[in-house]
């Protein structure tokens, strides 16, 4: 029987990663939680857990530029992919438009969900779309919030967004 | 200070902690490690009720990486507990729920914890279970507590005026059961605790906890230490709603730490979160009011009936709640009320927003509806009349020292179009197909309670001034998220001139805030507030006052205008942080302190548990509009109206924000949220399953608005809101059920098996 | 409490192509395909299942293509919103992968893993089964066929055998419309409580196919053939409202559901038949 082919892997190793723009190394075993590793590993703690079950979404991330629960991820999944985090998104200390948007509308209390909605509106925002207040709603279907509402998060994005085009057409 | 018109008060500016929570750089308990920090797991019962037998730690103990294995045997043997002393750091000789902490492991990782705590063997004797509170209390069933023979965990009872007089002067009488269910607060973060016990025998205590001085008692009394033996951190919290108050956990994680010498860290797992959570309390009610044919109330019985679970945690002052807040909302002329809280072998119970307001208004806002209904009054009109009004003292002695109610139910008519609106889906009404109704309810809440802690009310507040020019504000109300630094800033801004942003609202910590009851009891605006408005006028003061001595003027000449002080006379000026600076150096690195005491003329209850427990009543009024599926009895809020009285509104974006919250928990409490617990067991325990609502469950259009009084014994005319936003919502939503499909809505949550059950009945 | 998963003690293996993958699979009788995790990774943690070696399929050739008459066992839920062809011929699975999970989710979450998974309630089963779909395993030996209806045995069971890997779904070209129904207790992420899908072909004014199947209501999604039988050559008109209003009732005769957390059978059996005259309602053009 070829076992070249299986890359048999168990325990500890190395994965290359490449997280917010750097190429990293990290050492967990393949089915490790990718929110682990990015929290335990790379001490990224920006990435909420609130379930584990990718049933709140507090712990979504963007592989290669797609929105994902990395609760649910096996780091082995991610490696050699794209990783960003709500730790990437800022540019040279300058928040991210949906970042600024949320600010402008208040759209948090606690906090603790709210990188994962940033996170999820980035990748919403980065497609480019214009999206009215219910295709929000509905590109939101994988995040829950206790405290607001959502009326605020809402509007925060239905903002962001329409900044992304207004940039676009103005250049 | 001049009479101008304020700078920061009223301004609807961006939280000023949000950027790290934004950025991913707010560091909750569970994003915190510390040097040699250890991790914990908890061994609980999987049965409802035992006696312990044998518990054996050997194998766990031989896990690589397993630091210390503690049973109830290993920890203080103090009864101990913020009500009743039925609490155990983890259980002696008996286990009373499913979940009930027996062991609990120390280890250098938490799967290595996890490992060992599933390889502890405990042998329980089983003992018959009690899970129904009836059942509970009735005679021959065994106690859970031997100390209480009855399994009656709190009992409450209050009497006012002539009932039988009032019986006698009624035209009609409604009554009705109604129950309302456990809700699980359902916060994003799972509890956490970072303990750390230190070799001379102190602790610091890392924990969510938005009442640290009140835990702290609680915490020294189990370990037999002196308060100050415990240093209390409050990080930033991931919601509460009144879960994290005073939790068991830090205990068992400072034990932990002791037995292993290394700091410990416990954060739960969504699942452990939910199956264990302490919800909030189940309640039955038998409510009677007695109506004269014109519309007066003029008698109130009611009879409560509630479970506390296993042990007591907040449970008994949820129940008074319950049975007599409702007395200072309306004028009911004289009242009977009587509670009880059952032990049963199930999860504790604790509070949560709207602390037995909420379910209690249940049922008095329906039958209250139902009264309109009978006698052919309107609604609106109905509930103007009976309310309380400003000025009055409530039968209980509580003061309405402001209240635009009336002002409310006029906006929410206008704005919602009810009762208007509600005549023209008249024609919609109905039990097949596709229904519309509307659906309104008004409440109060309080602004703090006088007897939460035996020893004072109010608060105290430090403004400090750096020689850097920057402002500290130090208070011992911790923030949960609903923007009371923000406003805490903008009222210590208001004071110095500064802005909002300048200002530093630190978070607490036992080692440098001042004591205090705490964020509950929608308190902290009113209370802090207070108190930071003192603390901010006596800095100032002090600054002017060294201002004035250092240029030899007098300090009444002295102007200031923002962070820049003038001497007109004499043509000197400085600033804010130059002065600071300079009353620095003078006082050999001292910095200048502003410190700020708010007394209350809040009263002790005496005998009769008659006298005013809270400076400030807030109120709302809301209206819900409601589509239901008859067919499969699925119901949706598709309008939401709220116009609250918080007196003077100190940031109308935090609050809005607040109100749309509590509408939304509203919302699923109303129609979806249970925490479904067979035998003892939660059959529920995850987000799947325990469901609070999404963003596409709540309503298209939501209408909120403010209509502005002023308080006089709150901030700038500031009373409170986070609980009065969701007192009225799950009696507004049930109001508009009624108003779609006949069907009166006796339990939450209206679920839709459980409506559809209802319209199957009421239809054959 | 449950115990957890070490990671450390999983076998990993990443096969590239089919017959690595099936190859892989045979290692162990504890071994667990992966794709898309969403429901592994939870049952893992959670000790429902202990799989000692897990094969992830992410990368294995070809599994995720989509074409007009196959879908991939590792297309994604999102793929198919995207996908215009699914929209215009499976109007009822993509109106399931719309419900499925939430929007994270739907990036992850594979029709593979959605069937192999084998919950009664899982959203893909019922529009695919009135779609006729079959279910292509590859083997040790040989690539089989198996119609949709016969893949599950049992909840959480299927047909697979020991290094059995589902590679894809072929569907016969289809003519009319079909619609998915389920009852949901939150429009946010859920879970159907009872869920149908119906397809109506009609052709010259009348009933010439029609698909009934219910999920959640029974230990595997199922079609109902009977209720299918008496909407075939019905005429369009009164005709066809009093044969679905009859296809519903025999389709809730066709339940035999379970008591759980989010409803009791009689709820989900009375449920039935009201998402099947939806479902069938919405085929009629």
């Amino acid at each position: 029987m070829a076992q070249d082919h299986r890359e048999q892997r168990n325990g500890a190793e190395r994965l290359p990663l490449r997280v917010n723009g750097d190429d990293v190394e990290v050492e967990a075993a393949p089915m490790s939680v990718l929110a682990d590793v990015l929290r335990d590993e790379l001490g990224l703690t920006g990435t909420k857990l609130g379930c584990r079950a990718g049933d709140c979404g507090s712990c979504t991330v963007l592989v290669d530029g797609v929105a994902i629960t990395s609760c649910l991820m096996p780091v082995a999944q991610a490696a050699g992919r794209d990783v960003t985090t709500i730790e990437g998104l800022e540019t040279d200390g300058e928040l991210h438009p949906v970042q600024q948007a949320f600010s402008d509308h208040n759209a948090s209390q606690c906090g603790y969900c709210i990188p994962g909605f940033i996170v999820a509106a980035a990748e919403t925002v980065a497609n480019g779309e214009v999206l009215d207040r219910e295709q929000v709603v509905q590109s939101l279907s994988g995040n829950l919030c206790r405290c607001t509402g959502y009326e605020s998060i809402v509007d925060a994005i239905v903002d962001a967004c329409g900044h992304g085009t207004d940039r676009e057409v103005a250049s | 200070m001049t009479g101008i018109a304020p700078r920061w008060i009223g301004q609807g500016i961006a939280q000023t902690d949000m950027r790290d929570k934004l950025t991913g750089a707010a560091d909750y308990v569970g994003d915190l490690t510390v040097p040699r920090m250890l991790h914990a797991a908890i061994v609980r019962s999987e049965v409802a009720h035992g006696i312990i037998r044998s518990i054996d730690t050997s194998r766990a103990e031989r896990v690589p990486g397993v630091r210390a294995v503690l049973t109830g045997a290993d920890t203080p043997s103090i009864p101990f507990g913020p009500y009743v002393p039925d609490w155990r750091i983890l259980a002696e000789d008996k286990v009373r729920y499913i979940g009930d902490e027996i062991a609990a492991i120390a280890a250098t990782s938490p799967e290595a914890a996890r490992e060992a705590a599933a390889l502890i063997e405990v042998d329980i004797e089983p003992l018959p279970a009690v899970f129904d509170p009836f059942e509970a209390l009735a005679p021959d069933t065994p106690p859970i507590w031997d100390e209480r023979p009855d399994n009656v965990a709190n009992a409450f009872a209050i009497d006012r005026g002539d009932l039988e007089a009032g019986w006698a002067a009624a035209d009609l009488v409604v009554e009705g059961e109604f129950t309302t269910n456990r809700i699980y607060h359902g916060y994003l973060e799972p509890i956490g605790v970072l303990a750390e016990a230190h070799p001379n025998g102190r602790y610091t205590l890392t924990v969510p906890t938005h009442i640290p001085y009140k835990a702290r008692i609680t915490y020294a009394s189990a370990l037999g230490i002196p308060l100050d033996h415990i240093r209390m951190v409050v990080p930033p919290i991931g919601g509460s709603f009144g879960a994290k108050y005073e939790m068991l956990e830090p205990l068992i994680v400072a034990c932990l730490s002791r037995a292993a010498g290394a700091p410990v860290r416990l954060v739960y797992d969504r699942e452990e979160d939910a199956a264990i959570a302490r919800p909030r309390p189940p309640f039955h009610f038998q409510h009677r009011i007695g109506v004269t044919a014109e519309g007066r109330f003029v008698a109130r019985e009611t009879e409560v009936t509630g479970i506390a679970g296993a042990r007591v945690f907040w449970s008994p002052a949820i129940l008074a709640t319950a049975v007599h807040r409702v007395d200072s909302l309306y004028h009911f002329g004289s009242m009977q009320g009587s509670g009880r809280l059952a032990y049963t072998n199930e999860p504790p119970t604790t509070a949560m927003r709207g602390f037995g307001n909420a379910e209690a208004l249940f049922g008095i806002e329906q039958l209250i509806d139902e009264i309109a209904e009978r006698l052919d009054h309107d609604p609106i009109e109905l509930r103007r009349r009976n309310a309380a009004k400003a000025g009055e003292r409530t039968m209980h002695g509580w003061l309405i020292s402001s209240s635009e109610l009336p002002a409310c139910l006029d906006r929410a008519r206008e704005l919602s179009g009810y009762p208007q609106r509600r005549a023209l889906v008249e024609g919609t009404r109905g039990r097949t197909g596709i229904r519309r109704g509307m659906g309104m309810a008004i409440a109060h809440h309080v602004s703090g309670y006088k007897p939460i802690l035996k020893d004072f009310d109010g608060s105290s507040a430090i403004v400090r001034l750096g020689g850097d020019g920057r402002v500290s504000l130090f208070v011992g109300e911790p923030d949960l998220g609903q923007g009371q630094v923000t406003i805490l800033s903008q009222i210590v801004a208001e004071g110095l001139g500064c802005a909002p942003n300048d200002v530093q609202v630190q978070g607490v910590d036992s080692a440098m805030s001042p004591d205090a009851v705490g964020t509950l009891a929608s308190r902290a605006t009113t209370m802090a507030g207070m108190a930071a408005v003192e603390a901010t006028r006596a800095a100032r003061e002090r600054l002017t006052a060294f201002i004035a001595s250092g240029w030899q003027v007098d300090a009444s000449e002295l102007e200031w205008d923002g962070p820049k002080v003038t001497h007109a006379v004499s043509g000197r000026s400085s600033t804010l942080a130059d002065a600071a600076h300079d009353y620095q150096v003078v006082h050999c690195g001292l910095p200048l302190l502003g410190e700020g005491v708010h007394r209350p003329d809040t009263e002790d209850l005496d005998a009769e548990k008659y006298g005013n427990p809270s400076v400030a009543y807030p109120f709302a009024a809301h209206v819900a509009e409601v589509e239901v599926d008859c067919d499969t009895g699925q119901a949706r809020v598709i309008g939401y109206w709220a116009v609250h009285d918080s007196g003077t509104i100190l940031n109308p974006s935090t609050a809005r924000s607040q109100v749309l919250g509590a509408i939304a928990q509203g919302v699923g409490w109303s129609l979806m949220e249970d925490v479904d617990i067979v035998d003892g067991a939660v059959r529920n325990p995850s987000f799947l399953d325990y469901r609070i609502p999404g963003a596409g469950d709540m309503p298209a259009r939501t209408v909120v608005e403010f209509v502005e009084g002023y308080e006089p014994n709150g901030p700038h005319g500031a009373k409170s809101l986070a609980e009065a936003a969701i007192n009225p919502t799950i009696a507004a939503v049930a109001n508009a059920i009624h108003d779609a499909t006949g069907v009166r809505p006796r339990h939450v949550p209206i679920a839709p098996e459980r409506l559809w059950e209802a319209l199957q009945e009421d239809a054959s | 409490m449950s115990s957890v998963m070490d990671p450390t003690k999983v076998t990993y293996l990443r096969p590239t192509s089919v017959a690595e993958a099936v190859d892989a699979l045979r290692t162990s009788d504890g071994a667990r395909p992966i794709a898309g995790g969403t429901d592994l990774m939870v049952q893992v943690r959670l000790g429902r299942r202990r799989p000692d070696t897990v094969v992830d399929l992410s990368a294995v050739d070809g599994l995720a293509e989509l074409s007009e008459e196959r879908i991939g066992a590792g297309v994604t839920m999102r793929r198919l919103l995207a996908s215009e062809h699914a929209a215009a011929a499976w109007p009822a699975l993509v109106e399931a992968a719309r419900l499925l999970g939430g929007r994270q989710i739907q990036a992850m979450a594979t029709v593979g893993g959605n069937l192999c998974n084998a919950s009664p309630a899982a959203e893909s089963a019922t529009p695919l089964l009135v779609h006729d779909a079959t279910a292509r395993i590859a083997g040790p030996d040989c690539v089989r066929a198996v119609p949709l209806e016969e893949f599950w045995s049992g909840p959480g069971q299927t047909v697979l055998g020991p290094g059995e890997l589902l590679i894809a779904v072929t569907l016969p070209a289809t003519a009319g419309r079909s619609a998915y129904r389920r009852i949901e207790l939150r429009r946010s992420v859920d879970i159907a409580v009872v869920s149908a899908a119906a397809r109506l072909e009609i052709v010259d004014g009348a009933v010439a196919q029609a698909r009934v199947a219910i999920g959640a209501a029974a230990p595997t999604p199922r079609r109902v053939v009977a209720a299918e039988q008496v909407l075939e050559g019905v005429a369009v008109g009164p005709d066809l409202e009093r044969a679905i209003n009859q296809a519903a009732v025999l389709a809730g005769d066709a339940c035999v559901p379970i008591d759980d957390t989010r409803a009791t059978a009689r709820y989900r059996t009375a449920m039935i038949p009201v998402l099947v005259s939806r479902a069938l309602a919405a085929c009629v053009p």
